[in-house]
């Protein structure tokens, strides 16, 4: 049976952002590549739909369980497009999933987060492979520090220290950049 | 590029994002999180430091008496109650504000208030509210936490219910006990006792309570709890 609802897609309260992307990758990907009218690049796409599905799952706590996902992706992929092409004129005609578009963004707030993960994003950049393992491992995939240890086969206290050195240089990084926070 | 390429950098690239902003709630920036640095409450900040209560130094030497009765005080079959006794207690620090509150303002919005019978010849004294800082670098007390109703009786004894929206009533005190549940009817109640103060905490309807209550008896206390939950 071919799954509609968010709620289909919440397992242990957590959304499978994996099996949303497996089923409805190439859905947002025709939407993106017709949308736009001028020449858009695979790093363009890359983007955008990324951006779509980090939003679902930004949203999902905030979203009724029942929310029919389709088009609620439709709606979410719609927005990032006018976000990225906003002085370009669009061919896209998506109108039919107005009435499901659950529209949050608040410009400030969203560009002060889109700055200051740009920071963190430049930090991951410098890790080393192993390194970003971890951290993906950590903050993606909620594993304990034991859990990688053993699945990568580190001591236990090698994953945290290199989880310690990791928010040490993102902090770091956030301060350069101006942002402090919460001790 | 490949479709399927594509995909997957789709995906490293959605974890990564997800990882990412998973570490900046870590880190407290945008999502306002609620350390309460709690605080005594006064006109103004105050601080009360710790004393212990009692005659022993607070620590686990506490002798957690507990005891059951049912169906003994009052006549309603559906009344379960456990009261875990306590002989030590200890008061810590806190850091809220009060501010004054009209109680034609509290009634006006929680409406279970006119329903509260409270005991006889005890009158309502003083109503305010709490404030705490929404995170340790807030200037200001701007998270309203507690509502507070105080009573008192003809000999001084006091009745002071706390309610909170968002979570249990702040306390300027520790206290141990089993936390054995008591029942008037459906409802589930927590009752401590220190010497003559009873000590109570539940949950009705997203609202959480914290009454202390000062020289009554059990079957008073049953009559308050009943008032409030009905």
């Amino acid at each position: 049976m071919e799954k509609k609802n968010l709620n289909d897609y919440l397992v242990n309260k957590k959304l499978d952002i994996d099996q949303i992307i497996d089923d409805y990758y190439g859905y947002i990907y025709i939407i993106v590549k017709n949308s736009v009218s001028i020449a858009i690049t695979d790093e363009d796409i890359e983007e955008i739909i990324s951006d779509v599905f980090v939003a679902i799952w930004k949203n999902s706590k905030s979203l009724l369980p029942t929310i029919p996902i389709k088009s609620y992706l439709a709606g979410i992929a719609k927005n990032v497009i006018r976000n990225k092409y906003r002085k370009t004129e669009l061919n896209y005609s998506i109108s039919d999933y107005e009435n499901n578009l659950i529209d949050n963004f608040n410009i400030d707030k969203i560009t002060e987060e889109n700055e200051q993960e740009k920071i963190i994003q430049e930090a991951l950049r410098k890790l080393k492979a192993d390194e970003y393992e971890i951290f993906i491992l950590f903050y993606y995939e909620s594993r304990s520090v034991k859990e990688i240890a053993k699945m990568l086969n580190f001591s236990i206290s090698k994953v945290k220290t290199t989880l310690h050195r990791v928010r040490k240089q993102i902090k770091r990084n956030l301060e350069d950049g101006g942002y402090s926070y919460g001790k | 590029m490949g479709n399927n390429i594509l995909k997957e950098k789709v995906r490293k690239n959605v974890k990564e994002k997800i990882a990412v902003a998973n570490i900046r709630e870590e880190f407290n920036m945008n999502n306002k999180k609620s350390i309460y640095w709690i605080t005594s409450v006064c006109a103004v900040c105050v601080i009360v430091f710790g004393i212990i209560v009692g005659t022993n130094n607070f620590n686990t030497n506490i002798n957690n008496d507990l005891y059951a009765t049912e169906n003994e005080k009052s006549p309603d079959a559906l009344v379960d109650l456990k009261i875990n006794k306590i002989e030590n207690m200890a008061m810590k620090k806190l850091n809220a504000e009060m501010k004054d509150f009209k109680y034609e303002d509290l009634i006006e919005k929680f409406e279970f208030i006119n329903n509260i019978e409270m005991l006889p010849k005890y009158n309502l004294k003083t109503t305010y509210t709490i404030f705490t800082k929404e995170d340790v670098s807030a200037e200001e007390y701007n998270l309203l936490h507690d509502y507070v109703l105080c009573y008192e009786s003809d000999n001084k004894s006091t009745i002071k219910m706390a309610f909170s929206e968002i979570e249990k009533p702040l306390r300027d005190y520790f206290i141990n006990s089993q936390n054995e549940i008591s029942k008037i009817g459906d409802v589930e109640f927590i009752i401590s006792q220190f010497e003559e103060t009873y000590m109570i905490t539940f949950n009705i309807n997203g609202l959480y309570f914290d009454i202390e209550a000062n020289g009554i008896t059990e079957t008073q206390l049953i009559t308050l709890l009943t008032s409030i939950s009905n």
